[in-house]
């Protein structure tokens, strides 16, 4: 298995299917919106481009499908349902980091004002 | 929401049109993706696409679409990137490289899939070509059905705003007098109507009177037809050389003018604009030429077909001609705004008032009709029959290659599952195969167009049909275009089933599977077998149809004439010599009769003045002494003939006497009647030395009484029939040509050369060409129903064959893989002969369900044409079981020579082969 850093830089639309999938298991639409709702607006994940991401995650074992079926009465079989892997998840938290570490630099390069020192 | 599966998607009200379109774009787009990412999450995808633009559409219309472009136009671009047709990069370095596919497009697709068809044609051309025809056979019937039934039915007739036109005919039984009106009806209608933009007329009695045409060349008897002075702008035909008829010409002796026909300025004149101008001599009058008629107004054609129209003189509305009585035929053209049904009231309303103010005037009233109606209602229903049996043949033709394309369909289901296994979407599969039958049918569109243009254009030559614009039948482009969608939907219903078929296969493992007993072999086989179940339906239709018009036309043939066709012929007579009394007339024709009489080989001459079969006036009769109600007098045909004409005719005479030479104008006035007559104004007694009185005129005594004869069409009933002697009714006949008939045992050839020697010395003006066959008289009363009868036949009877050769190719294909079973039990001892009865007696059963189908579709059909039919029921028993019989004998035969071989084949052989 290869270490999560050779992965990296991730593309916009795959970190945020990870992160969408980080807290919960969800369809295809659900991802779209929780990546929307997140971003306040910004991200706007296309279908075509999601499950592009979502079939290439797969293959590399970041992203499985999930078993979850919600109530009957909202079913639809059309619909499946992904949970992101501990490699998955791992990938998405070296991204986070290098990501971070990017925002530091930038700070202190005087690019991005100071984060507030909460009390 | 109740359901345990929400398969309706909650669509919001109105969303479901759009979703369509969604889906259609969807389906396009998808395309771009590449094969797993298709098979892996094609619904996923268009579930998530439905999701999202129905979020979107809560917003607003415009949002939906836009959102919806956006993401058909990602699904279409991530597709392509996958593919690797596009590079982009996604990140890390790591291009995403997919397959190196083409950029697959629904374009792309078709022109891939045509080509792979014409490669599929091009490796077995024999079967193709075979196919090709049969499709052709199909949609050549249909074009031409449509050539012949458009300009009757479905084009507009050759005039300006045809719509507008309307026939005014006069209202009652009996002949052509009947529909006939007086030139004081058109005089007064045109004054006082309120519907009309204008009316015209024309002399429907033309062929009583015909015009001898002397000068340079021989002597032609030509046939013109009086028309009002605005006929030609009524209808909206301009002159293709010259001008129309003047003030001056059209009123009575008014200055003598003709309008050509195309037909005749091309035949007598070969074209020659300079003959405008030109006077030809009519009858010994100088008439001047002053226009022709442009071909696409064949009056003949339109207004009578069957007869030939030379040219058009002038007909004046005036006193004079009114004085001849119900004479015109008229023709109008509504007002814009007005309709049929107001221009009757206003009619009507007409009628009524000049009834009142002058009570003695009789013919007045008259039917509003459109024109297009009043020409082809008669036919209408020939028509649609027509065009429902070349349907029913096309159909035939299409189950019939449907069978033989599922047997290939066998030998594809390999290749078919292999692609399946490899990826191929059975969608993909079905819509290659689909292409391959519409190039099929396209092929064999082609062959049908030529065909039919053969067809029709013998059909629009023959004159010896008479329904009204055969000859403007042709392949035109409105043609074209309806072959094409013909051919469209042929390829699409043959090869929608051997599609499915093929591509049916559940899995590769279907693939080892062998034929017999498999739940494919058999699916297929039952398939097969409810084909030619069809077939044989259709054919039984088909057949059953054919069967009771041929049944209808011997029946016409076999109707009792009352004369005798056979063994005479007919001369036009027409003498432009001058008369100074009509005993000088008489004299003429009794000296020429004499003179044809007299000829070797000749057995009698007689003289008339309207022949058989043709068109006929009519005339009140009434029996002296008794009293009609109001309009209730009869109505009777009227002959004018000389004392030899019915013994010439051979028409019996029932009591009384002939006419003799004495019955002359200085003897009683006489008359001769038929037996409808005879029972109709005397019933009970003997009419002989009874009263009878014509038009109002003096009374004639009954002389004799002769046969009923079927002189206006052989389905019908003969009417009151009557003859004057012409030496009594000279005045009638002046100028009027007479019709001789000549009954004679000698070859027609030679006949007619001694009559028109004979008739040539008598007078050398006359022109003697214009003579006939009695029984090709009656030939062309029956043609439109031979015409009939002749293309249903045909249709039929390929319908057969190609019924026949279904049931011989299902079975040859299906005994080919049964015998391994045979094999199986002509071991354990089944005697040769009874394979045979098994696999006869199989196909006779199938056979024996499409008739049985076909039977009870043509039992509501043939009720539909019971128009056509002549004294044979709608449900004929004999012609259905005849026609049953002939299916089943042909089925056997079918049938017959694939068991055959069947039964012959050694049980050791079977085996192995199994």
């Amino acid at each position: 298995m290869t270490a999560p850093r050779a992965w990296l830089p991730l593309s916009e639309p795959e970190f945020h299917v990870l992160l969408a999938l980080g807290s919960e298991e969800l369809h295809g639409y659900g991802i779209i919106l929780a990546a929307e709702a997140a971003t306040g607006g910004r991200v706007r994940l296309r279908t075509g481009t999601l499950y592009t991401v979502l079939r290439r995650m797969q293959a590399r074992g970041w992203v499985e499908e999930s078993e979850h079926r919600p109530e009957p009465a909202e079913d639809d079989a059309r619909r499946r349902y992904y949970r992101v892997t501990a490699e998955g998840r791992a990938v998405a938290r070296a991204e986070a980091q290098r990501l971070a570490s990017l925002a530091a630099l930038a700070r202190s390069r005087g690019l991005l004002p100071d984060l507030p020192t909460s009390g | 929401m109740a359901g345990a599966r929400r398969e309706d998607d909650g669509r919001a009200p109105g969303a479901g049109r759009g979703e369509q379109w969604l889906a259609l774009l969807y389906g396009m787009v998808l395309r771009a993706q590449p094969l797993e990412a298709r098979s892996a999450h094609g619904d996923e995808l268009w579930r998530t696409l439905l999701d999202v633009t129905r979020a979107a559409r809560r917003r607003g219309r415009l949002a939906a679409v836009s959102v919806a472009l956006r993401e058909c136009a990602d699904i279409a671009w991530s597709g392509l990137a996958e593919r690797g047709a596009v590079r982009i990069r996604t990140g890390g370095g790591r291009v995403n490289r997919g397959r190196g596919g083409r950029v697959g497009g629904l374009m792309g697709g078709a022109a891939e899939d045509v080509r792979y068809a014409f490669r599929k044609i091009g490796r077995e051309p024999a079967f193709f070509a075979f196919a090709a025809l049969i499709i052709g056979l199909g949609v050549g019937a249909n074009t031409a059905v449509f050539s012949v039934v458009s300009p009757l039915l479905l084009r507009p007739l050759p005039f300006e705003q045809p719509e507008r036109l309307v026939w005014v005919a006069h209202a009652s039984e009996g002949g052509m007098s009947a529909v006939t009106s007086r030139s004081s009806n058109l005089r007064d209608y045109r004054a006082l109507n309120r519907s009309f933009e204008s009316l015209t007329g024309y002399f429907a009695f033309f062929e009583y009177g015909s015009y001898n045409l002397v000068g340079d060349g021989a002597p032609e008897r030509l046939i013109g037809v009086g028309v009002a002075g605005n006929f030609l702008d009524v209808l909206g035909v301009r002159p293709l050389v010259g001008r129309n008829f003047v003030e001056e010409e059209t009123v009575w002796n008014g200055r003598p003018a003709a309008i050509l026909t195309h037909d005749f300025w091309v035949r007598r004149f070969a074209g020659d604009a300079g003959v405008v101008g030109r006077f030809l001599t009519l009858n010994g009058t100088p008439t001047e030429v002053i226009g022709v008629l442009p071909a696409s107004f064949d009056f003949a054609s339109t207004f009578a077909p069957g007869s030939r129209v030379d040219f058009l003189n002038a007909f004046p509305i005036s006193g004079e001609t009114d004085q001849w009585g119900n004479t015109l035929a008229m023709i109008g053209r509504l007002r814009p705004g007005a309709t049929v049904a107001g221009a009757q009231a206003d009619i009507d309303a007409m009628s009524a008032r000049l009834a009142e103010e002058d009570p003695a005037r009789w013919g007045l009233g008259a039917i509003v009709t459109g024109l297009q109606s009043q020409l082809a209602g008669r036919f209408r229903t020939a028509m649609v029959l027509l065009a429902g049996a070349a349907g029913v043949l096309l159909l035939v033709a299409c189950a019939n290659l449907s069978n033989l394309m599922l047997a290939r369909g066998r030998r594809r289901a390999r290749e078919m599952a292999v692609r399946k296994a490899l990826g191929g979407n059975r969608r993909r599969l079905i819509r290659q195969l689909m292409v391959e039958s519409l190039v099929l049918a396209l092929i064999g569109g082609v062959v049908g167009v030529a065909l039919a243009v053969i067809v029709t254009r013998l059909i629009a030559s023959t004159t010896a049909v008479s329904i009204p614009l055969l000859s403007t039948a042709s392949v035109d482009a409105a043609a074209l275009v309806f072959t094409l969608a013909v051919t469209t939907a042929a390829g699409l219903i043959l090869g929608i089933i051997p599609a499915l078929q093929a591509t049916g296969g559940r899995s590769a493992a279907a693939l080892n599977d062998q034929s017999r007993g498999s739940t494919e072999g058999r699916r297929g086989a039952a398939l097969r077998e409810m084909l030619v179940v069809t077939e044989v339906a259709l054919a039984c239709v088909l057949l059953v149809g054919m069967g009771l018009l041929l049944r209808s036309f011997t029946r016409v043939l076999d109707v009792e004439l009352g004369f005798q066709p056979t063994g005479a012929m007919l001369w036009q007579l027409d003498t432009s010599r001058p008369f100074d009394t009509g005993a000088e007339r008489i004299a003429f024709f009794e000296s020429l009769v004499a003179r044809v009489e007299a000829l070797p080989g000749v057995e009698e001459a007689g003289l008339t003045d309207t022949p058989p079969l043709g068109r006929n006036r009519g005339w009140g009769i009434r029996a002296r002494g008794v009293v009609y109600e109001e309009g209730e007098a009869p109505s009777v045909f009227p002959r004018i003939v000389d004392s030899r004409y019915i013994r010439a005719m051979r028409i019996p005479l029932i009591a009384g006497r002939h006419f003799t030479t004495d019955d002359d104008g200085d003897a009683p006035p006489v008359l001769i009647i038929n037996q409808t007559a005879a029972r109709v104004l005397y019933p009970g007694q003997d009419p002989i030395g009874q009263f009878a009185i014509v038009n109002a005129d003096d009374e004639h005594e009954i002389i004799g009484v002769v046969a009923d004869v079927r002189h206006q069409s052989l389905e019908q009933e003969s009417g009151l029939e009557m003859y004057l002697s012409y030496a009594q009714a000279e005045t009638a006949i002046a100028g009027r040509t007479l019709s001789l008939v000549v009954r004679s045992r000698l070859a027609p050839a030679q006949l007619v050369s001694s009559v028109r020697g004979a008739l040539r010395e008598v007078d050398p003006a006359m022109p003697t060409a214009d003579f006939q066959r009695l029984d090709e008289i009656v030939d062309r009363a029956v043609s439109p129903r031979r015409f009939i009868l002749l293309l249903i036949g045909g249709f039929a009877m390929i319908a057969l064959v190609l019924a026949a050769l279904g049931i011989y190719a299902v079975l040859s294909f299906t005994v080919s893989q049964r015998i391994p079973e045979m094999g199986i039990r002509m071991a354990l001892g089944e005697s040769a002969g009874a394979i045979r009865r098994r696999v006869v007696g199989r196909t006779l059963a199938l056979a024996s369900l499409g008739v049985a189908i076909g039977a009870a579709i043509a039992f509501p059909v043939a009720r539909l044409i019971r128009s056509m039919l002549f004294q044979v029921g709608a449900t004929d028993p004999l012609t259905f079981a005849a026609m049953a019989a002939l299916l089943l004998v042909v089925a056997f035969f079918a049938a017959y020579l694939p068991a055959r071989r069947a039964s012959r084949t050694s049980p050791l052989e079977a085996l192995r082969t199994g």
